[in-house]
């Protein structure tokens, strides 16, 4: 399993979902912003060839071009429209005006130049145009702009009670190409004004996770530190209590608590350990022998009293085995039901031979007591030995 | 009551295709002025399903439709004296014999009447211009020798097709009023705006043909209303009752004057009184 730190595992859990919420936000934002731009010059071309349209009728129907290249130039004052055409009845071009997409600005000055005041243009450049945008799609949007074919109805007067047949007919059409250029500017800079402000909005709350994060891994750090010092065996160390979080307050008591404990616990064990070691050292300088041995049997701690007695040194006797200690005129079934003895009453006391380290054996008074764990299993044995050679003798004598 | 020279009620089938208000005006008015007379109405919106004495159609409709199965006398109303002549012009129903049994009772004003009209309301102007379509059947010359004899003299412009600007431009500029001739070809809702705006350019007023000429900016109009139309042909029908023929085609005897004094002013034109024109506008029947 992976380990992380504190600091990384809020980082993880904060900043993804912050980022995903942010991204979502401006998408749904920029995206809701960006389409009511587009309905809004939409609906501004649309008003503005249906201005035109309402204002040419009259220029149309009286075939003054002067009239509808003035309306057109008034047109293109408003802001984001590029270009004008203004259509007769059979949708023949009347006048052009500004700047057509796929239209060489040159070429409709030069048609213009050319043509007499009356009579329309014949302006094949805007077949294109007009090959994009007519009755059946007044609408079209490219890159390069907008255009908005609106057509020309005649303003419909009723006439007559008894002329109740409507000749609505149209007169002729307008098509207004609306620039892209300022709608995409605008909508570059609220795109980076909204990465600004997400950034904003992303750091911002960060650095409260970061600085919320140092509040609480601080401490935590803090209490890692005091239970590694008392880890290390240094219980005099204690967490600071001095948090704001009352949770790291109470595990800082607790483990102060728990320190407290552990010291005084040593305290009395190292009394008891001194109390021991007083013991074993005159244990120690006891005339009587003394073993200590494990589970096993093998030696774990002998006496100078012992040692001498058997004549091994400390080195070499300790982890030698009780029954290498034995001397060979023992009956092996007397040493097995002695085993037995101590195994089954906790203890055996009697005589057995002894064997000294140059071979020789002596007579010893033997004291075995089993060292019993709660399940009657013996962890250890302690053996106290009294050499009983002068005493056989005496009683030689005797 | 002449109505015993019949054993049975004149049973009459009134034939009204059009829907709008007027024609339903003229029906009220209609069946009002017969009610009390010994004459049944069969009012039908289309083809005549049973046997009638008399038929009587309102509107041009319906007047195209019943002359194609005439099967009785029949008396067309509500239709402009142009589309009469147009209507009876036609092969199908000047060889037809039952041609012989139709009559009319015109929308539009006699002739005579409009020009007194126009001579007393614009004394001072005297050239007045016509615009027709080439489908328009026109009688130019009885119209002009009726203008001669009221001091007027008659500019007429053929309208061809789009070019229509450059004909109102020329009767404008050597007319010193233009009067609206029925139809609807030349005069019509998608372009009077326009043809009254042209007519301000040049100073020249508008004379038409209804309240809602007036209305749109016309300087006056001289009309008979549905209900003046009814009334008369409730009487051409009892005439006919009693005398079992129809009189010949009649223009309107009863008329209404509207006036706009708002293009008058504008226009530098003071309106006589209504009742003082009336008095001196022809009242009677032209053929």
């Amino acid at each position: 399993m992976k380990v992380h730190s504190i600091r990384r595992q809020l980082a993880w859990l904060t900043i993804p979902p912050l980022l995903v919420l942010a991204v979502c936000l401006e998408v749904y934002f920029l995206h809701d912003r960006f389409r009511a731009m587009d309905e809004n010059l939409l609906e501004r071309g649309k008003l503005i060839s249906s201005q035109i349209a309402v204002s040419a009728e009259y220029g149309i129907f009286s075939n003054n071009t002067t009239f509808l290249q003035k309306l057109a130039s008034d047109a293109l004052q408003q802001l984001e429209v590029k270009g004008v055409i203004i259509l007769n009845g059979s949708l023949g071009t009347l006048i052009g005006a500004g700047e057509f997409s796929g239209v060489p600005k040159k070429s409709i000055v030069n048609i213009r130049e050319t043509s007499r005041v009356g009579e329309p243009l014949r302006l094949s450049v805007f077949k294109g145009v007009m090959e994009k945008v007519n009755s059946h799609q007044p609408v079209h949007l490219d890159l390069d702009g907008l255009r908005i074919f609106h057509p020309i109805i005649a303003a419909q007067v009723e006439l007559g009670e008894f002329n109740a047949e409507q000749n609505v007919s149209q007169v002729g059409a307008v098509i207004v190409e609306m620039s892209l250029a300022n709608t995409l500017q605008v909508k570059a800079r609220m795109l980076w004004g909204t990465i600004l402000g997400s950034i904003f909005f992303l750091v911002f709350p960060i650095s409260l996770i970061y600085l919320g994060g140092r509040s609480i891994v601080i401490p935590i750090q803090a209490l890692r530190d005091a239970v590694q010092a008392l880890g290390e065996g240094d219980l005099k160390a204690r967490a600071p209590t001095s948090q704001t979080l009352i949770e790291l307050v109470t595990l800082a008591s607790s483990i102060n608590e728990m320190a407290e404990n552990l010291q005084l616990n040593r305290q009395t064990l190292e009394y008891r350990a001194d109390a021991a070691n007083r013991i074993v050292q005159v244990i120690f300088e006891s005339h009587e022998g003394m073993i200590i041995a494990d589970a096993g049997r093998e030696i774990l701690w002998i006496n100078n009293a012992m040692l001498a007695m058997i004549g091994f040194s400390q080195d070499e006797a300790e982890g030698m085995a009780l029954h290498q200690l034995y001397s060979d005129h023992n009956d092996a079934q007397f040493v097995a039901e002695v085993w037995h003895a101590v195994h089954e009453h906790g203890g055996w006391q009697g005589e057995i031979r002894m064997c000294r380290k140059d071979g020789n054996t002596f007579p010893a008074l033997l004291n075995i007591t089993a060292v019993k764990e709660a399940n009657l299993i013996a962890t250890d044995y302690i053996v106290t030995c009294t050499d009983n050679t002068q005493r056989k003798l005496d009683e030689e004598e005797i | 009551m002449g109505g015993s020279a019949y054993a049975e009620p004149l049973k009459i089938h009134l034939a009204i295709i059009d829907i709008g208000t007027p024609y339903q005006r003229f029906a009220k008015t209609f069946k009002d002025a017969i009610e009390a007379s010994d004459v049944d109405i069969m009012e039908s919106h289309g083809v005549n399903q049973g046997k009638a004495g008399l038929t009587v159609a309102v509107g041009m409709h319906a007047a195209r439709q019943a002359v194609l199965q005439c099967d009785a006398p029949m008396l067309l109303t509500m239709i402009s004296s142009s589309e009469y002549r147009d209507l009876m012009a036609k092969d199908a129903i000047s060889d037809n014999p039952c041609g012989q049994m139709i009559s009319a009772i015109y929308l539009d004003q006699p002739m005579n009447r409009t020009f007194d009209f126009i001579k007393k309301i614009l004394p001072n102007r005297s050239r007045v211009g016509v615009l027709y379509s080439a489908e328009e059947n026109i009688d130019f010359s009885a119209m002009r020798k009726m203008a001669a004899e009221k001091g007027l003299s008659l500019i007429t412009q053929r309208v061809d097709e789009d070019q229509f600007y450059s004909a109102l431009e020329e009767v404008l500029s050597a007319s010193d009023l233009l009067m609206a001739m029925p139809g609807g070809v030349i005069y019509n809702s998608s372009n009077i705006r326009n043809i009254l705006l042209t007519s301000y350019n040049h100073s020249v007023p508008l004379i038409g043909l209804s309240k809602h000429y007036v209305r749109a900016g016309a300087l006056s109009a001289i009309l008979t209303t549905p209900e003046q139309l009814a009334n008369q042909t409730a009487e051409a029908i009892l005439s006919f009752r009693h005398k079992k023929q129809l009189a010949s085609p009649q223009y309107p005897i009863d008329f209404e004057i509207k006036f706009n004094r708002e293009v008058g002013r504008s226009l530098g034109i003071s309106f006589p009184s209504k009742v003082v024109i009336r008095t001196h506008l022809s009242v009677g029947h032209h053929k």
